[in-house]
């Protein structure tokens, strides 16, 4: 694997939850890896190369943190482009949200979505979930990509929401 | 005439009239002389003429004796003296003579009428005793019939002095009836002045018997002649008719018997008869009664015979004085002898006449007799005798020629007539044989016969047997016919008849065959019935015979008709002979032979069960007439009232049209509402109201409503309708078929409403509901569209609100971790309040949050078991008691309810949850849960603690949104625990409430409907609650 090869992608427009983010998974072993863009725009352009990313080095990312509620381009597009590219469509992607919303939550599962995590207010609670995604990051970048599924159903993301 | 009715104490003076009496006495006296000579005289020659001479001589010599007159009075005054006495002896003497002389009592009274002198013969008329002289009371022995008459005038006679007789009548005792004749005479002086009354008194009663005998006779033959019938008349000895009966002048019809009277009777008779009278008149003059008939017609002329007779009557000495004659009016026995002589002679030149009729009889007798002969002989049928032995004895020619014979000698005699009959028969005669011989009368028979040559023949055989005088059997007379050919007719026509009436008889209907003379000759087995016999006995009856006389008089002009050629065909009532009634229709057809009619066929077919049926029928009818009747005047009464009803509608009108849409009935209701009056309406198209202008663009619509309305029973309109005028009304119109009880379409009924204000008013009421609900659209989407906003608001709230929350509580944590052992306590406290605030909002942002979804979600109804849920719930907070003692007492039967079981125990986690959480501070907790039911409501559920309570005055904000009535600092909460708690009782139709005693607890009960929730309006329902409540 290369060194971009096992990078996670946060798309996050609030620079307040990506340092936050980007804080707790570096607390589980996952500095450096985290690349950041702050809308769905840069996040779709990143993956596909495109205006100030057509340069980037690396392969794409193992893993999206995706926020819902972005300008330009909100979280659930940026999934369906994400589930509906060909080249695309494997990377698994985390919905990562202030929103306990059960209609953004059927959104997003209805967009492809790999898994769910409404952020808890509470910093320790907001550690605690974000041990899961690195988990969740271990657990793909050790097995094959079509047992990803299964493997987080089986390691219960489900109870985050 | 008390005056002759000496008062009994009034005394006679005698002397008082003395003198002046004596002169009329000396009258008397000399009257009384002479007549004393008279009857000396008188006496001798009765003397002379007994033979004998009278024995009382002294009285002779008294009476020759006396110087008269003397007068009474002397002679009573010489009582004493011997002359007077002699004078008084000679008077009385006198008087006695005069007595004796003639049957008459004297008497005399004074001027007053009182009786001075009676004598003995007077006496003796009245039978009176002397002593009671001279107070006798003579008047008491009148008859009373007479004696007004008598003392009337004995009165006179007083009073006038004049010389009055009377005769009367007097009762003597033992009742003997004397008729007598009394006469007075005054006695004058010589001024001529009465002095006394001289009275005679006659016994006329032998007389007057002798009178009235005679009396009695004359009428009883006056009776007898004028009840005689007989013409009686009386003639002088002239023969002039003297007197005539009543009846004589009926009889000879004289009206009055004056005309005729003193006329010649003889004149009364035509010369025959007068000469009769004149000789029987003259025989009768001889003494000899004579009688004569003669004719002679009555004065009027009338034609009369009479018999007369005439006798004489005659005088005591036998002469004849007078003529009766008699005639008796013999006029009818006179006609009828004579009609009896007419009749005589007519009867003998009669026998005259028959006596020459017979002579000719005779001899066309004779000659019959000879053509008989002949005819026995060439007769078309044989005849022949034969005696008791069967021999032949006589036999015609014709039976000779039949049975093969020339001459009758070969047969008479010799021949037995059983050699000429075929064997098969003989029995048969020898049985008619012997029947004959005992007397027996003999039928026709069909007998084979045997001719001489061997050959056969039927005839038919006719047999009488001939007696001698003594009945003894002489022989039979036979004829023979040979009915051979008849024979085998007869056979044909029978089988045919036969053949017809097999047919006939299977046919019901009565049939027969009659000739023009109406006599029967066929008649099938049903026509028999009218004989009750074999249909061939009706053959050769005339139908007078057969058919009732008056059913045969009404049908003579239609069989007259029929035998004119004319069929006729007619219902008529017949009996049969045994009573039995029934209806026919009678046919008489006529049957034309060669074009002539030849008879007529009757034909009666039985229609009495018809007829009893149309009978019943007719009752039917009648009945039901009767009670058409009466509908029809329950239907004239409703017809009035509903004509009424419909002229006075006012906002409505009616109309009436027939199947076809013709009105039939334009009421004044529809006159007044459109304008149209019946004239113009009646017997129109109703289409014309659609379109005046266009009558048949109309009646194509119309011709559609009338056919939705007999579809559907009616149909109803809403249209603008054209009044006469041109105005225009909007009509609610119904249009109704109206069917009979058979559903058969009668017409229809046309009911308008002029609806023209309501329409407008309609239209003003749509215009404002428009707008009305225009704006309901406007709110609606205004609503909607709030209610996106809230949603984006929910959103903005769960989603931006809590990132800052998230970021004040992470880098809190950081900065307390960033800060470790450098903090101090204070800035550690600060630190912890921010965290704590920060997690506080987070929990109020949270609980509004889910406040928001509830109102949003769906509920999800399902059985949600009370009892299960509340024991769950009481387990998971009783979980962690903190060390507290709660008595928790649960109904042990809670129900089972519908709703959404995550909602509800939501309701119950929140209820129970206050219940622990606001009982914290007792020692003992007791947290109680219970139900009821109530029918209206549904099922109450109640939960009480003993807790701190509430004040009531707050118990409306318990149920608000973030409304807490308690610090915060006592009890933990974020004020949206019954707000939410509400929200979900209220999405189950249900409701809640508390009640509370501040310091002792509360309680806080919520009902749901047995059913569940309703289905309320989801558009409200999906509306978020409003945030203050």
């Amino acid at each position: 694997m290369s060194k971009n090869a096992d990078a996670i992608l946060l798309v996050e427009d609030n620079p307040d939850d990506a340092e936050l983010t980007k804080l707790a998974l570096s607390r589980h072993g996952l500095d450096g890896r985290v690349t950041h863009v702050s809308d769905g725009m840069q996040a779709l352009d990143y993956l596909h190369r495109r205006n100030g990313f057509t340069n980037r080095s690396g392969s794409n990312p193992v893993l999206v943190l995706l926020d819902l509620k972005m300008p330009l381009l909100d979280g659930i597009g940026v999934l369906r482009e994400i589930k509906g590219s060909d080249l695309l469509h494997n990377i698994p992607v985390v919905v990562l949200t202030s929103s306990t919303e059960p209609s953004d939550l059927l959104r997003a599962y209805d967009a492809g979505t790999n898994a769910y995590i409404a952020k808890p207010t509470e910093f320790s609670q907001f550690l605690s979930a974000m041990k899961h995604v690195c988990e969740f990051w271990i657990n793909i970048n050790q097995t094959a990509p079509q047992t990803v599924n299964a493997t987080v159903r089986n390691t219960g993301f489900g109870d985050l929401i | 005439m008390s005056a002759l009715f000496p008062p009994k104490d009034s005394r006679l003076d005698a002397s008082r009239t003395e003198a002046s009496t004596s002169a009329r006495e000396r009258a008397l006296l000399l009257e009384v002389e002479t007549l004393r000579a008279e009857n000396l005289h008188l006496r001798r020659n009765y003397a002379q003429h007994m033979g004998g001479s009278l024995h009382e001589g002294a009285s002779s010599d008294l009476s020759f004796r006396a110087e008269l007159p003397l007068s009474l009075e002397l002679a009573l005054d010489a009582d004493r003296n011997s002359p007077v006495a002699a004078a008084q002896l000679e008077y009385e003497a006198l008087f006695v003579a005069l007595g004796s002389a003639f049957p008459i009592g004297i008497f005399r009274t004074d001027q007053a009428g009182l009786l001075t002198h009676v004598d003995a013969r007077l006496q003796e008329i009245f039978a009176l005793d002397k002593r009671e002289f001279p107070n006798f009371g003579w008047l008491d022995r009148v008859h009373p019939d007479d004696l007004p008459r008598v003392q009337d005038h004995w009165i006179r006679g007083i009073a006038t002095g004049e010389s009055l007789s009377v005769e009367f009548r007097l009762i003597r005792p033992g009742n003997e009836t004397v008729h007598v004749l009394a006469r007075n005479s005054p006695l004058r002086d010589k001024d001529g002045n009465v002095t006394s009354q001289l009275g005679f008194i006659q016994d006329i009663t032998p007389m007057r018997v002798l009178e009235a005998e005679a009396r009695i006779k004359d009428e009883l033959n006056r009776q007898i002649i004028a009840s005689s019938p007989d013409c009686t008349k009386v003639l002088d000895l002239e023969g002039r008719v003297v007197q005539m009966t009543a009846q004589g002048c009926r009889l000879v019809e004289v009206d009055d018997f004056e005309q005729v009277r003193m006329g010649p009777w003889t004149e009364w008779w035509p010369d025959d008869g007068a000469q009769l009278a004149v000789g029987s008149i003259a025989s009768a003059r001889r003494g000899e009664g004579a009688r004569f008939v003669a004719y002679g017609p009555t004065f009027k002329g009338t034609p009369k015979w009479w018999d007369t007779m005439v006798t004489p009557i005659c005088d005591i000495h036998g002469q004849p004085v007078m003529l009766l004659a008699v005639s008796r009016d013999i006029t009818e026995q006179h006609l009828q002898q004579e009609s009896i002589q007419r009749f005589n002679a007519e009867l003998e030149s009669a026998v005259q006449q028959r006596t020459e009729e017979l002579a000719e009889a005779k001899d066309r007798i004779y000659s019959a007799l000879r053509e008989a002969q002949v005819a026995y002989n060439q007769a078309p049928c044989g005849y022949h005798s034969v005696d008791a032995r069967g021999l032949y004895v006589l036999i015609n020619q014709t039976e000779l020629n039949w049975l093969g014979y020339e001459n009758r000698s070969e047969v008479v005699g010799k021949k037995h007539f059983r050699e000429h009959v075929q064997p098969a028969y003989l029995d048969e005669v020898l049985e008619r044989l012997q029947r004959l011989l005992r007397g027996e009368t003999l039928e026709a028979a069909e007998i084979g016969m045997l001719r001489r040559d061997g050959t056969g023949f039927i005839g038919l055989l006719n047999t009488t047997a001939v007696l001698d005088e003594q009945g003894r059997f002489l022989r039979t007379n036979n004829t023979l016919v040979d009915i051979t050919g008849r024979k085998a007719a007869e056979v044909a026509l029978a089988a045919q008849r036969n053949f017809l009436q097999t047919i006939t008889s299977s046919v019901p209907v009565q049939l027969a065959f009659f000739d023009t003379r109406l006599i029967c000759r066929f008649a099938n087995a049903s026509y028999a019935r009218w004989l009750g016999g074999p249909p061939e006995q009706l053959v050769g009856l005339h139908l007078s015979q057969i058919a009732r006389p008056q059913d045969l008089e009404a049908a003579r002009p239609r069989l007259e008709g029929a035998l004119a050629g004319v069929a006729q065909r007619f219902e008529g009532e017949r009996v049969f002979p045994d009573g039995t009634v029934f209806y026919a229709t009678i046919d008489y057809t006529p049957y034309r032979l060669d074009g002539e009619v030849a008879g007529l066929f009757i034909q009666m077919l039985d229609i009495t069960e018809r007829k009893l049926i149309e009978e019943r029928v007719s009752n039917l009818n009648e009945d039901l007439e009767g009670r058409i009747r009466e509908r029809s005047n329950e239907l004239l009464e409703a017809e009035q009232r509903f004509r009424l009803m419909v002229d006075n509608l006012r906002d409505y009108c009616i109309f009436f049209m027939d199947a076809d849409g013709l009105i039939t009935d334009w009421t004044d209701s529809a006159q007044r509402m459109d304008g149209y009056s019946p004239t113009q309406m009646l017997g129109r198209h109703y289409g014309v109201l659609f379109d005046p202008a266009n009558p048949e663009h109309g009646r194509v619509r119309a011709d559609q409503m009338l056919r939705l309305a007999a579809s559907r029973g009616q149909h109803e309109l809403h249209n603008w309708h054209m009044r006469k005028d041109g105005t225009q009304y909007w009509s609610h119109s119904v249009l109704i078929a109206l069917r009979d009880d058979s559903g058969e379409l009668r017409g229809f009924a046309k009911i308008n409403r002029d609806m023209t204000d309501a329409k407008r008013l309609d239209d003003l009421m749509r215009n404002i509901n428009d707008e009305l609900e225009n704006r309901v659209v406007e709110r609606t989407e205004q609503l909607i569209a709030a209610n996106k906003d809230l949603e984006s608001f929910s959103y903005s709230v769960s989603h931006d609100l809590r990132s800052p929350l998230r970021h004040i509580s992470s880098f809190v944590s950081l900065l307390e971790e960033h800060m470790g052992s450098q903090c101090d306590e204070v800035s550690a406290r600060y630190l912890n309040t921010i965290g704590n605030s920060a997690r506080h909002m987070s929990q109020l942002i949270d609980g509004l949050l889910a406040f928001s979804r509830l109102g949003r979600a769906a509920v999800n109804v399902t059985p949600v078991d009370f009892q299960l849920l509340v024991e769950a719930v009481v387990a998971q907070i009783g979980h962690d008691t903190e060390g507290r003692v709660v008595d928790w007492v649960i109904a042990p039967d809670l129900p089972v309810v519908q709703g959404d079981a995550l909602l509800l125990r939501e309701v119950w986690a929140n209820l129970l949850g206050n219940a622990y959480k606001y009982s914290r501070p007792r020692e003992r907790s007791r947290i109680e849960v219970g139900w009821s039911v109530d029918p209206v409501v549904g099922y109450t559920f109640f939960v009480r603690d003993n807790g701190v309570g509430f004040d009531t005055k707050y118990a409306q904000k318990l149920f608000g949104v973030f409304q807490r009535l308690h610090r915060a600092s006592e009890f933990e909460g974020t004020g949206i625990g019954l707000a939410l708690t509400r929200r979900i009782i209220e999405r189950h139709s249900g409701s809640i409430w508390a009640e509370s005693d501040l310091g002792t607890g509360s309680v806080f009960y919520f009902s749901l409907p047995f059913e569940g929730p309703g289905f309320s309006d989801s558009s409200l329902d999906s509306m978020p609650a409003p945030l203050e409540s």
